[in-house]
């Protein structure tokens, strides 16, 4: 005889967890995004990662790709086989991105990559696709230092237990400056008792992180130590060892940390961050093989930090800031740098950091997507052939020269997974940094890129179709 | 530098650069090795023995015949003798390139299975520029196809070799094969049409079959033309074996399709409500006619489909007017 028991606590779980699910399934289904004729995305990366390059000929390729829909076919799928139009505006709450600027440099002779961005700038765009007259979308772009993404990991730690975590970086094993790590701990030590020595301490922190930074680190908090955003220097703080605690100085700085939290990050994130309705991440993989074990190891600690706040349904807070956000797209910049038959590794050595249980549910969601691209593509694929010997390579001008000196690479194989130390390469993966090509003809039609219209088409192909 | 040696990785001097694309085009020695296609299996030995004895005995026999014939004509006049013996040469010259014709049509047919193979294995795990060979092969196939030029250059014309290798196919799919597809399916509602009509006005049964067998030959030649093969009489028996063989995966998953139509009241209410029994005897012979047609496209088309699969029903649909739009037939 079978009786009626009570559900077990396990089995509510379940439930609870399924009902979760399907709610948040229903969420997305009904859009977000979806349906709605304005988008906001938001463009990020660490420093070097290639947002301001990104940005530009994603930008110019919206802008020009209409007239040239042959240019980025799949997104014509998209946007329509008839092409479509493009207007650029500015945002009236943020300060407008250099495009002007950007594109005449890279189409100068000789060509120019953009400087950096270090600011939060933005601008707009319509479109209006010419199957669909009438029906026009407006999309907003949003460019910001993924540096200070970093700092929402300071919402979920207390100060003592920051300043574990972001000493312990510091200190490494094998990373590259723990000799200036380790005099400012004896600085700060001095100082123990001392509250006012706090701004001082922590202006030489930031010039400890620039060195850090300088050494291939990104995985660096405060950001705002790294790049500086108006106002948040003030009240930034600084880790300190644990056995410090009681002290002085360890008081004024959790104290400082309290008001960074409150007055820098958060309200970040409520102005800017809560209001984007998805992402892309840029992440520059191959740079950070070459770098060396230590800076690979700390550029994906930093990747997976600056997607910790796009975690589903984990931190309640954070949930609550970044409802909005229905997709995120991971992109292994720099493509070019490496042969196309190293994509498919180029793209499984990023997204197989996501591969745990913890990520499981966003990319089952379609929440988060990887792929690969060259928003420029500076080289040209190929093989190189001597002696009946052939191995694939590119080619194409050296960063710092100009284009009659082309060079042959061989770049080394990407590995499709962090090799473990011992599998290292003795000497390092060879890649290099390649100058811009001759663009003089494309100030008006899309840059030639790898996979750009591909990645237009992962991050908004549902919403324009 | 080391005679032969492995390359290793590292910067060198660009004289010994070979672009991907000029040697893609050139179709140069380098690209990947065309492995990983599995060959049919092989029918019995004996069989095909004595296939080929069988055809020895009959062509040994004839040439007696023929010989026989010509000696008898030339014991008549030495000028009739030149005069037939040239005929018969001519007339075994004609067969032999007719048949070369065919035989190498068969052989390009036979290789649309292992494309499409190849197409399933790029489809699930392709890197970037993994699809160059396959579209060299597929190009190469459609060059002679009237209306694939276009389609075919505007792809090369976007397609970089950056692009991994399912977004490449949908690509080429999009650009090159779409056109191919309406035009097939225009044959096929053409053939549809052609049957419903002809078997609901025809007074006798085996007329009934006659005229599907012989339309949907016709039909079967054209979907293959319209795919870049030139429709012969033994390509067309050809290609009716091979639809046939796989025609069971087809029809499965047309017959669920069609019970979701008639489900929602679609093609069977029309059928039920509108049209007399003798009329719905035609339309289900145009409904296997199309659904031969469209085996037959699955049969022809390199790729598989990828973006939409055309419905038997549409089709009938569209070739008896009931469809109110007047779009691209099945689409």
């Amino acid at each position: 005889m079978s009786a009626f028991r009570p559900p077990t606590l396990d089995e509510l779980r379940r439930a609870a967890s399924w009902l979760g699910g399907k709610a948040g399934e229903a969420w997305r289904a009904g859009g977000a995004a979806l349906g709605r004729n304005h988008l906001r995305i938001g463009i990020t990366g660490l420093s070097g990662a290639g947002k301001s390059v990104f940005t530009t000929a994603l930008v110019h390729a919206l802008r020009h790709g209409g007239a040239h829909p042959a240019a980025m076919p799949l997104l014509a799928g998209a946007l329509g086989p008839r092409g479509w139009t493009a207007t650029v505006e500015r945002l009236e709450d943020l300060p407008p991105f250099p495009l002007a600027r950007h594109v005449e440099g890279l189409t100068a002779d000789p060509p120019r990559w953009p400087e950096p961005t270090r600011e939060l700038c933005g601008l707009r765009l319509r479109l209006a696709r010419r199957h669909r007259p009438g029906d026009e979308v407006v999309l907003d772009i949003v460019d910001y230092p993924g540096e200070w993404l970093l700092d929402l990991e300071l919402l979920q730690l207390d100060y003592p237990a920051w300043s574990v975590a972001a000493l312990a970086r510091l200190g490494a094993e094998g990373a590259p400056c723990r000799e200036a790590v380790d005099s400012w701990l004896a600085r700060a030590r001095d100082a123990a008792s001392d509250a006012r020595a706090a701004p001082g301490l922590v202006e030489a922190h930031g010039e400890l992180l620039a060195t850090c930074a300088a050494a291939g680190l990104r995985h660096l908090q405060p950001g705002r130590l790294v790049v500086p955003q108006a106002g948040a220097a003030e009240f930034a703080p600084a880790p300190l060892p644990a056995d410090m605690a009681g002290g002085a100085l360890h008081a004024a700085m959790a104290a400082r940390f309290a008001r960074y939290r409150e007055e820098v990050v958060e309200p970040f994130y409520r102005a800017h961050f809560a209001r984007l309705d998805r992402q892309v991440v840029l992440f520059d993989a191959i740079g950070a093989l070459a770098a060396g074990e230590a800076v690979f190891a700390d550029a994906g600690g930093a990747l997976e930090a600056t997607l910790a706040s796009f975690r589903y349904r984990r931190i309640p807070l954070l949930d609550q800031l970044r409802r909005r956000i229905d997709r995120v797209l991971v992109l292994a910049t720099k493509a070019d740098h490496v042969t196309t038959t190293q994509y498919l590794n180029l793209r499984q050595l990023v997204a197989g950091r996501f591969s745990g249980t913890r990520w499981a549910d966003a990319i089952d969601e379609d929440m988060l997507r990887f792929d690969v691209v060259a928003a420029v593509r500076a080289t040209q694929d190929g093989w190189m052939r001597r002696d009946g010997a052939q191995r694939a390579a590119i080619c194409g001008a050296l960063k710092g020269t100009g284009e009659a000196a082309r060079r042959l690479l061989v770049p080394s194989d990407v590995p499709p997974e962090p090799p473990a130390r011992e599998a290292w390469p003795e000497g390092g993966f060879v890649y290099a940094a390649f100058a811009p090509p001759d663009l003089s003809g494309h100030a008006g039609k899309p840059f030639p890129n790898v996979n750009l219209d591909k990645a237009l088409d992962l991050l908004l192909g549902d919403w324009l179709r | 530098m080391t005679q032969g040696g492995p390359i290793e990785p590292g910067l060198y001097d660009p004289a010994d650069f070979v672009p991907r694309r000029k040697a893609a085009a050139q179709g140069d020695a380098l690209l990947p090795a065309e492995d990983g296609f599995v060959a049919a299996p092989r029918p019995s030995r004996w069989r095909r023995r004595f296939l080929w004895l069988l055809l020895a005995c009959i062509a040994a026999y004839s040439a007696m015949q023929v010989a026989g014939a010509v000696a008898a004509a030339a014991a008549i006049s030495p000028p009739l003798g030149w005069l037939s013996g040239a005929l018969v040469l001519a007339t075994i010259g004609a067969g032999t390139l007719w048949a070369r014709g065919e035989a190498a049509e068969l052989r390009r047919i036979a290789r649309v299975e292992a494309l499409q193979e190849e197409a399933t294995r790029l489809l699930a795990a392709g890197g970037a520029g993994a699809a160059e060979p396959w579209f060299a092969e597929v190009a190469r196939q459609l060059a002679a196809t009237p209306g694939a030029g276009p389609g075919v250059a505007r792809f090369q014309s976007m397609a970089t070799d950056g692009y991994a290798a399912p977004d490449a196919l949908a690509l080429f799919e999009r650009e090159a094969l779409l056109d191919l597809d309406r035009a097939a399916l225009a044959a096929v509602s053409r053939a549809a049409r052609d049957c419903a009509i002809g078997t609901a006005a025809s007074p006798l049964a085996a007329l009934d079959a006659a005229i599907v067998v012989l339309r949907s030959l016709r039909m079967i030649r054209e979907v293959a033309g319209c795919y870049g093969f030139r429709p012969g009489g033994f390509v067309a028996l050809a290609l009716m074996r091979r639809v046939l063989a796989n025609a069971a995966g087809v029809a499965g998953a047309d017959i669920l399709g069609e019970l979701t139509a008639e489900a929602i009241g679609g093609l069977g209410h029309k059928l039920a409500g509108t049209v007399s029994a003798r009329l719905g005897v035609g339309a289900f012979a145009g409904m296997r006619v199309a659904r031969l047609g469209i085996a037959t496209m699955h049969a022809c088309r390199p790729l598989p489909f990828l973006a939409q699969r055309p419905q038997v029903s549409r089709v009938v649909g569209h070739a008896l007017g009931w469809r109110e739009r007047d779009d691209a037939p099945g689409t």
